[in-house]
Order: C-alpha cells, then sequence, then structure tokens
C-alpha cells in the first residue's frame, strides 16, 4: 500500500511543477514588408541570430520546462529550423519545445483558443506573444504570481510584465504606447489604456475615490509577457470578442465588478525585457544587444559557435576571427561583422550588423544598416538607416537613402540613389487572390505580360533602381482605414524619437488639466519660443535615457565615438 | 490675546505683532496674508492657531531649502488615526473621517516629496479626471494618495504673496492657493525678448503680455540672473546647458514635509479638540516647560478630600475643590471649579469656573465655562454651552444644552 500512495504523489508532485509556457510566434500583422514574404518572423535574424533562438534561450535560463511554439505564418520553415537546431537533439537542459502550426489563426486570440481546445495547459504557465529578447528570470515572476493565487487574491487572473523604460526610449514601440493605473501596494492593475496619440488621458475619478494609493506610470513599456492562470484560455474560449490580449484585460478589469477578477503587475527594473514587433523596436533592440543590455545574449556569448569566434573589441566592435579588412578599412563603434566576410579598402562602417559571406566593396560606408548573411555591395556605395536581407546585391554607384528594406536577393544599380523609404523586393508583388504562379526569377524582363491582372503587379523600374537590377516595389497591401495609420507609423522608423514633429506638438499644448481660458491663452503665446529650443530637450530624453541620468552632464565638448581604429590584415588562417 | 501669549508658559523670543481682521466678513487665509504682503522678504511660515504639533519645523524649513522650493506644505497621518472610530460628543452617530476634507495629492515617485497633482476631492465634479500627455512625460510616475492631512502649515515664499497681492480673487490657502501654486509647475518662463523683436511680433501680443501676469512671470522676474547662471553651470540640475534666454522650466516647485511620528492634530473639529484634549495630560511635557513633579497633573494648592481619585492621565487646573469619592479620568479639568462628592468625571473636557454639584456622572462630554451642574445629574455624549444650568436629575445623552442666540451655525457633519 504505502510504495502505491507514494508513487501517486511523486507523480502529483512531478505535474505541479513543470512550467509551462507558449509562444505566439506569429503576431498577425504585417510590419516588416517584404522581408517577411519568405521568412518568418521569428526566424529573422537580430545581430546574426535568429529570433526564435533569443526567445527560446531566455525561457531555458528561466526553468521552463515545456514550451509550446504556436505559429501560422510559414510555420513549417519554423518546425524544420527548431528540428535541426540544439532544442530538440537532446543537449539542451531538459526543455521540450513543441511546435503548433495552424492555418486559420488570425489573432492571439484564436490561438488561445486552439490551445484550449488542445488541454495542453496545465497549470500556471507563461504567454509570450511575439518575439522576446530578454534577459530576466521570469521564474521569479511564476513564482510572485503563484504565491498571490494560493493567498489571499485566489482571483488573481493574469500578472503582466512590465519594464521601466522612460518616455523617449528608443526601445518604447511608439504603437504600444501605454498609460496604466497602479495599486500601491498590492500591484494590482486598475487602468490601463494603449493609445499612441492621445493627448489627455481621463481617468473615472472613482478610481482615485476608492482607493488610497494610486500610482500613475507613464514610464512602463511593455514586455508582451504574462503569468496566466490555467482558467486563462478557457475565458478566451468563452468569449469570443477577445482577441488581444489587451482586449482581455480591458474586458477583465470592466467587468471585475461583476466576475470579481483581478490583474496584477510585474515591473523589471534592472534587468532587460523586450520585443520586435516593428522595424522600429528592431532597430532599437539590436542597439541594445550590441551595447551588452541583454548580457548574457550578446554576440560574442550568444552568437559565436565553436568553429567562428566573435570576438568583442573596443568601441563595441564585435568581429569574427574570420573577417578580411583591407588596409584603410575602419569599423566605427558598435558594429557587429559575421564570419567568412570580406572588407574592402576605404570601408567605413558604424552602427551596424553585417551578417556572414558578406562582400563589402572599397570606399562604402555603411551606416546604422542591418545586412544579413551573403550581401555583397559594390565600390563606392552608401547605405544608410536600411536593412539589406541575404543575397541582396548592390552594384556600384548606389546611395541607399535611409529607411530602405531590399528584400531577399534584389538587385540594384549602378549609379543610382534610392529615395528613402524604398521597399524593394526580387519577385513581383503576388496578389493574394492570384492563383497563377508569378514567379520570374533571374529574368530581366522590362515588361510584364499580365500587367493589368491586380493593382499590385508593377513592371521593373530600371529608370530609378539601375540599367542591370532587378527590383520591385513593394506596396504594403492596405485592407482598412486601420492599416493605413498603422503603415504611417512604420515609415518613420529610421527617424530618431528626437526628430519626430509629435513631441514639438505636445509641448504646445496646455500645462494644466482643465485650466481655465485665461490660463490657455497665456500658455499659448508663452510656448512659441519653445517650439524652436526644442530640440535640446528632446536630446536629452532620447540619448540612452535608458541610463537614467542627464547624459548631457557627460556630454560636454567631447565628440565621444569618433575614434578610429585602423586594422591592418587580419586575415589568419 | 497679546497679554495671553506675553505672560503664557512657553517663551517665544520672536516679535510679535498683531494684524487685526475684520469679523464679519467672510475672510480667508489668503486674504488675510494681503496685510502682511508688503512685509515679507524672502519667506513666510503660515501657520494655523488650531494645529497641535511636536514636528519641528526645521524639517519642513530644511526640505524647502533643499528642493528650493515655493510653496512647502505640510503633511501628516496622525491626525486621521486620532480622529476615527470614536464618539464625538454632541452627535448622534460616530463620526466617520471627513470626506470633504479628502485631498489627492499626487506625488512624482522618484521624489515622494515634490507635489506634482492636488485636488480636494469635492472638486472632482465630472466623472473623468484628466491627466495631459505634457504632465505625464514630464513626470512619467507618480503615485496619487489620499490618506494625508493637510495640516495647513505652509512656507511661503515672497514672490507668491505678490502674485497673491494683484489676484484678489484667491481668498483660500488650502482651497484655492495650493491647487494653484501645484497646476502652474508645469509653466515655461520664457525671458522677455529683446524690443526689436517683439515689434515684428503681432501688435497684440505687446498688449497680452501687459496685461495678464501669470504665477511663472512673478517667478522669473523674482529669480536673479546670477542663480540662473549657476544653475547652467551646475551639473546635477535640470538647466544644465542652456542659455540666457532659454526657457526655464522648474522655476515654481512645491514640495511636502511629512510628519509621521509623534503628534499633530488640527483641532479645527469637534472630535478633534475633544481628542485632542483628551490627549494633552500625557503630553504635556512635550508642549509645555517640564513640570516638576511626574504623576498627575495636579497643581499645589490643589484640595482634594479623601477616597477621591484623580488618575494619571487627568488634568486639572489651579483653584479646582474636589469632594469625596470623586473619580476623575482621562479628562481635563479648568481653573476655578468645584466638584461635589460623588462626581465621577470620565473622558471629558471641563473648562474653567464650572461647578459640578453632587453625585453626578459625566462621560465624554464637553462642559463651557461658568456652567452650573445641579445635583444627581446624568451627562453623556454632550455639548454643555457656556453659563448654562443643567437641572438636578436631568439625564442627556447626544445632545447639545445652550443658549441658541449665542451659536454659530456649524455643519454638523
Amino acid at each position: 500500500m504505502a510504495p502505491k500512495a507514494k508513487k501517486q504523489q511523486n507523480e502529483n508532485l512531478k505535474q505541479e511543477q513543470i512550467l509551462q509556457a507558449v509562444i505566439i510566434a506569429d503576431t498577425f500583422n504585417v510590419r516588416f514588408g517584404p522581408v517577411t514574404l519568405k521568412k518568418p518572423r521569428a526566424l529573422l535574424p537580430l545581430v546574426n541570430v535568429p529570433l526564435i533562438d533569443y526567445t527560446l534561450e531566455a525561457l531555458a535560463a528561466s526553468k521552463v520546462q515545456e514550451v509550446f511554439v504556436f505559429c501560422c505564418h510559414l510555420g513549417e520553415q519554423i518546425r524544420e529550423y527548431i528540428r535541426k537546431s540544439k532544442w530538440q537533439d537532446g543537449r539542451s537542459s531538459s526543455m521540450r519545445v513543441v511546435t503548433l502550426l495552424s492555418d486559420s489563426c488570425i489573432s492571439v486570440g484564436d490561438a488561445l483558443r486552439e490551445i484550449d481546445a488542445k488541454s495542453l495547459i496545465r497549470n500556471d504557465f507563461l504567454l509570450i506573444i511575439g518575439n522576446l529578447v530578454a534577459n530576466v528570470d521570469l521564474s521569479l515572476v511564476v513564482e510572485e504570481h503563484k504565491q498571490r493565487t494560493q493567498g489571499k487574491d485566489k482571483s488573481s487572473m493574469m500578472t503582466l510584465l512590465f519594464k521601466t523604460a522612460q518616455p523617449g526610449h528608443r526601445a518604447r514601440c511608439r504603437e504600444d504606447e501605454m498609460f496604466l493605473l497602479e495599486e500601491g501596494i498590492t500591484k494590482r492593475l486598475l487602468y490601463f489604456q494603449k493609445s499612441p496619440d492621445q493627448r489627455k488621458f481621463p481617468i473615472p475619478k472613482d478610481i482615485l475615490l476608492d482607493h488610497e494609493d494610486v500610482i500613475v506610470h507613464n514610464d512602463l513599456m511593455d514586455c508582451h509577457v504574462c503569468v496566466c492562470s490555467p482558467i486563462v484560455p478557457t475565458l478566451f474560449t468563452d468569449n469570443f470578442d477577445y482577441q488581444t490580449v489587451d482586449s482581455f484585460v480591458k474586458g477583465i478589469l470592466i467587468n471585475e465588478e461583476i466576475m470579481g477578477n483581478k490583474i496584477h503587475m510585474s515591473i523589471i527594473q534592472d534587468k532587460y525585457a523586450a520585443r520586435v514587433s516593428n522595424l522600429q523596436t528592431y532597430d532599437a533592440i539590436s542597439k541594445d544587444v550590441i551595447c551588452r543590455w541583454t548580457k548574457p545574449l550578446v554576440p560574442d556569448m550568444f552568437g559565436s559557435c565553436h568553429e567562428k569566434r566573435i570576438k568583442n573589441g573596443r568601441h563595441n566592435v564585435y568581429c569574427s576571427e574570420d573577417v578580411t579588412m583591407l588596409r584603410g578599412s575602419t569599423l566605427v563603434n558598435n558594429v557587429v561583422v559575421g564570419g567568412g566576410t570580406f572588407i574592402g579598402s576605404g570601408a567605413v562602417i558604424s552602427q551596424s550588423v553585417i551578417g556572414q559571406n558578406c562582400r563589402i566593396g572599397e570606399n562604402v560606408r555603411i551606416q546604422n544598416s542591418y545586412l544579413f548573411d551573403n550581401v555583397t555591395i559594390e565600390d563606392n556605395c552608401e547605405v544608410d538607416t536600411s536593412l539589406l536581407c541575404s543575397g541582396v546585391h548592390v552594384l556600384e554607384n548606389v546611395i541607399i537613402g535611409k529607411g530602405c528594406v531590399l528584400a531577399w536577393e534584389t538587385v540594384v544599380g549602378p549609379d543610382k540613389k534610392l529615395a528613402s523609404g524604398t521597399q524593394l523586393m526580387s519577385e513581383p508583388q503576388k496578389d493574394e487572390f492570384d492563383d497563377l504562379d508569378m514567379s520570374f526569377e533571374g529574368v530581366d524582363k522590362p515588361q510584364n505580360d499580365k500587367a493589368d491582372q491586380g493593382q499590385s503587379e508593377e513592371t521593373m523600374d530600371t529608370e530609378s533602381y539601375g540599367a542591370k537590377c532587378k527590383a520591385y516595389v513593394y506596396k504594403p497591401l492596405v485592407e482598412s482605414d486601420d492599416e493605413e495609420e498603422e503603415i504611417v507609423e512604420e515609415e518613420s522608423w529610421w527617424l530618431r524619437a528626437g526628430d519626430l514633429r509629435d513631441e514639438q506638438l505636445d509641448e504646445s499644448e496646455d500645462s494644466s488639466d482643465g485650466g481655465d481660458n485665461e490660463e490657455d491663452e497665456e500658455d499659448e503665446a508663452g510656448s512659441d519660443g519653445e517650439f524652436g529650443l526644442n530640440s535640446e530637450d528632446d536630446e536629452e530624453d532620447n540619448i540612452d535615457s535608458s541610463l537614467g541620468f542627464n547624459p548631457k552632464a557627460c556630454l560636454l565638448k567631447v565628440d565621444a565615438g569618433k575614434r578610429k581604429t585602423n586594422l591592418m590584415v587580419v586575415n589568419m588562417d | 490675546m497679546a497679554s495671553t501669549l506675553s505672560s503664557g508658559m512657553v517663551p517665544i523670543n520672536a516679535k510679535l505683532e498683531f494684524f487685526g481682521i475684520p469679523d464679519q466678513e467672510d475672510i480667508g487665509t489668503a486674504d488675510s496674508l494681503r496685510l502682511v504682503a508688503d512685509r515679507v522678504k524672502t519667506n513666510i511660515l503660515v501657520v494655523s492657531c488650531d494645529l497641535i504639533t511636536d514636528g519641528d519645523f526645521l524639517d519642513l524649513m530644511s526640505v524647502h531649502r533643499k528642493n528650493e522650493s515655493c510653496l512647502t506644505v505640510m503633511l501628516s497621518q496622525l491626525p486621521n488615526s486620532i480622529t476615527t472610530d470614536v464618539v464625538v460628543p454632541g452627535f448622534k452617530a460616530k463620526q466617520r473621517s471627513n470626506l470633504e476634507e479628502k485631498i489627492s495629492m499626487g506625488f512624482d515617485f522618484n521624489n515622494m516629496e515634490h507635489i506634482v497633482y492636488w485636488k480636494a476631492q469635492v472638486d472632482m465634479e465630472d466623472e473623468f479626471v484628466a491627466f495631459t500627455k505634457k504632465f505625464l512625460n514630464r513626470f512619467p510616475c507618480a503615485r496619487i494618495q489620499s490618506n494625508w492631512t493637510d495640516c495647513h502649515a505652509y512656507l511661503i515664499k515672497d514672490f507668491i504673496l505678490k502674485y497673491l497681492k494683484d489676484k484678489r480673487e484667491v481668498s483660500s490657502v488650502q482651497g484655492e492657493l495650493v491647487p494653484l501654486v501645484v497646476k502652474k509647475q508645469m509653466s515655461v518662463f520664457q525671458p522677455s525678448q529683446p524690443q526689436e523683436e517683439s515689434s515684428m511680433a503681432s501688435p497684440n501680443g505687446d498688449l497680452k503680455l501687459d496685461k495678464k501676469k501669470d504665477l511663472i512671470h512673478y517667478a522669473g522676474e523674482s529669480s536673479s540672473s546670477l542663480s540662473h547662471t549657476v544653475q547652467s553651470l551646475s551639473l546635477t540640475s535640470p538647466n544644465f546647458g542652456t542659455s540666457n534666454d532659454a526657457p526655464r522650466k522648474n522655476l515654481i516647485g512645491c514640495y511636502a514635509y511629512r510628519q509621521t511620528e509623534g503628534f499633530c492634530v488640527r483641532a479645527n473639529t469637534i472630535a478633534a479638540f475633544a481628542e485632542a484634549s483628551k490627549q494633552m495630560p500625557r503630553l504635556t511635557s512635550h508642549f509645555l516647560p517640564a513640570k516638576q513633579n511626574a504623576g498627575p497633573n495636579v497643581p499645589e494648592g490643589t484640595v482634594i478630600k479623601s477616597k477621591s481619585q484623580v488618575g494619571a492621565d487627568s488634568m486639572l487646573g489651579e483653584n479646582v475643590t474636589i469632594g469625596e469619592k470623586v473619580s476623575i479620568k482621562k479628562s481635563v479639568v479648568g481653573k476655578n471649579c468645584t466638584i461635589g462628592d460623588g462626581v465621577k468625571i470620565t473622558n471629558s473636557v471641563v473648562m474653567d469656573g464650572v461647578s459640578i454639584s453632587q453625585s453626578c456622572t459625566i462621560s465624554n462630554c464637553i462642559v463651557s465655562q461658568s456652567a452650573k451642574i445641579e445635583t444627581g445629574c446624568q451627562l453623556s455624549n454632550c455639548i454643555i454651552g457656556d453659563n448654562q444650568t443643567i437641572a438636578t436629575m436631568s439625564i442627556h445623552n447626544n445632545d447639545v444644552l445652550s443658549n441658541l442666540a449665542h451659536m454659530m451655525s456649524v455643519p454638523l457633519e
């Protein structure tokens, strides 16, 4: 009798202790333009390491034992990748990764309903939406949630994770700007609002009257990670209106009196957690990784394997061991160069990431850009704040303007200048409803026979993109009015936060809530001067505001980071 | 008043000057301040006469200096703990903590002394309270608490008084001036441009500037260019590196000093007054020069007959005559009182010149000056007005017994 009972007890214990996580790898929106047409977002490299690896590594470090990766768009590629990677060949410690594919989901809510239908979740689990880059130990947050649910507050449904980031921090996604109210000691979420363009934030006054201690937060960044109790997927199944976690949270807060469910929050202050949701956050998080905010997930520890070691040099220059650099080329600062790359003489590279086996010609200036593997850039080119995918070939004398995105295997040039914000791909954009296969790979046809079918067909514009080019313009599909606004946001990803015009508009508005008319007039008269002198304030807020102190104090008159390091012959066999 | 102060038990080393305020009009603190506005050179400390506290005003001044504040307010949670759940004489039901006096105060999370939001809960009329984005960008994390009491002790800078002089419609410091100054913290001071520029701008601009001067203009004028130079060179100042004609923020600052220990009460309600009086006997050593004898605060010359007890938590005035079998607990008795035999006084405040006849039971009452309570009365939770005579063998519970002609209209809740 006794041994049997003991065995059962052990089994029960084992069941309870498994920490599960669900990664919704698909964000159900298009933010990366032509890049994600061929490869799913989870496999895009961030500083030369696929995004999914960062998320899985963060979970492994948090002692998660079972991970469900939920994919829709191009999920097969993700499954293949995970199968071949270290996550499923038994090398990583006891973490089981299961890929779930689905074709019919269009939102996070649908994904959770499917998971509920499959009854995979047994107890409190971690829900990660999108691609997380983090070095925070999530098991602590799970512990906090568990203690809360076993203690007095049995009605706590979910604990949301936020990170402190002052307004203007570069990793704060502009789409996700949020404002929320937290109850002082219990850390309960009282009110929350995500509206990026609003000027005034009204709060129902009952919250202030009922709660004696309320903290108003404008300094938080959503990490899109939550610890959920097992009831959460069932609630999604019950209510088809919940499409995203945000609508779920709002629903719970509104129905609080009826259902009595509560949502709590946890704030990270000294670790890093952020999600790559669009080009702006991709840019910001890459820079954060290069500046080592995400240690141990940094290029020299995480990105390098035994064959090709990456070394960390001064000014955050990471150079792989077998990189060839000719005389006169300089890596200024915040640069990562992948293995097998060849950099010609006179090239100046700063604040960029270059993948493996790239070939950079002579006198090329690359600044603030991201190049994936196998990119070739011929002589005398300039690349500024752009994203170049694998296999892109840039011919001579091409100037690529800010914010350009060149998708897989595009060819551009020679002797051309690309306007800011151009998005190009190597094949004509396929209409969704187009059944016929329209691949014209490798053919230099100036005209397209089926030009009259669908508005997304474009003739190759040799005028704009060069005589030998292979490039079609990518037009983002506009489905509804909402999409238009979101795309406008995306287009400005290459502008720094300090350049945005909305900041100036905010400064000129009233300084008080509900001030009388006299005061309004005065404020406007007095605020005219603020327009011109605004840039000072924005610079303060923008550069490395994650530091927490006034960076101007350290700048003085020194031009930091402009020192050049000249490397001689580096090629070692 | 002058004689009381000069002959009082506590020595005041400052020079005292009295300003009369007409009694008939409804005048607030701010109106009264206008009388002295011209005399103030740097800062003025405004204290309400009904504030009883053993907090050190030096700490209040330290907060003021440390943060270069223009208005420093004293806050405390202690009064709440004293007046909750107490049955107040004269009221039928238990008094809840004053809902109408609750103020929602917002503090900057990184510096909890900095007040960024101040709104009385009675003033919140609409369903929504709005925050502007500018405010949220300036103070990204703010903590709003409503369990602090404003003790009505303020340290005010001189330019605010100049502003008060010109703005005659502000009449109350607590209700109007403090919220106004807190709100004006967001203003930015634009040093006036040289003459040519302003004439090139629209002609209306000139007129506007002359007509309406806001608090920020007073602040800007009062801060000298030297202080601005100092700030522009100081690494830790938010104005570091700015030139002389840059707009200046942070000229107006409103901060709070919190008293968390000791005793603090504002005796402006009956409940507070009663409680404060009863707590006084154990605290006299804080507030008055030390007394030689420990034990019941009984002055010399008091005649206490046999079998009578005066508790250690009670206080007697001079010249009090106490009969036999008298029990006085947790009470304060004034001067020249006569207390008959067999009287039981608990939890009460008895003022000067009262005569209480035999066998009375007085519990939780306030008995005003020169009242006469006849034999065998039983009074509980009552307020007896001055010069009143309570007939023999009367029993009163929760009553206010007074001459109507002398009464002030006071809201009972």
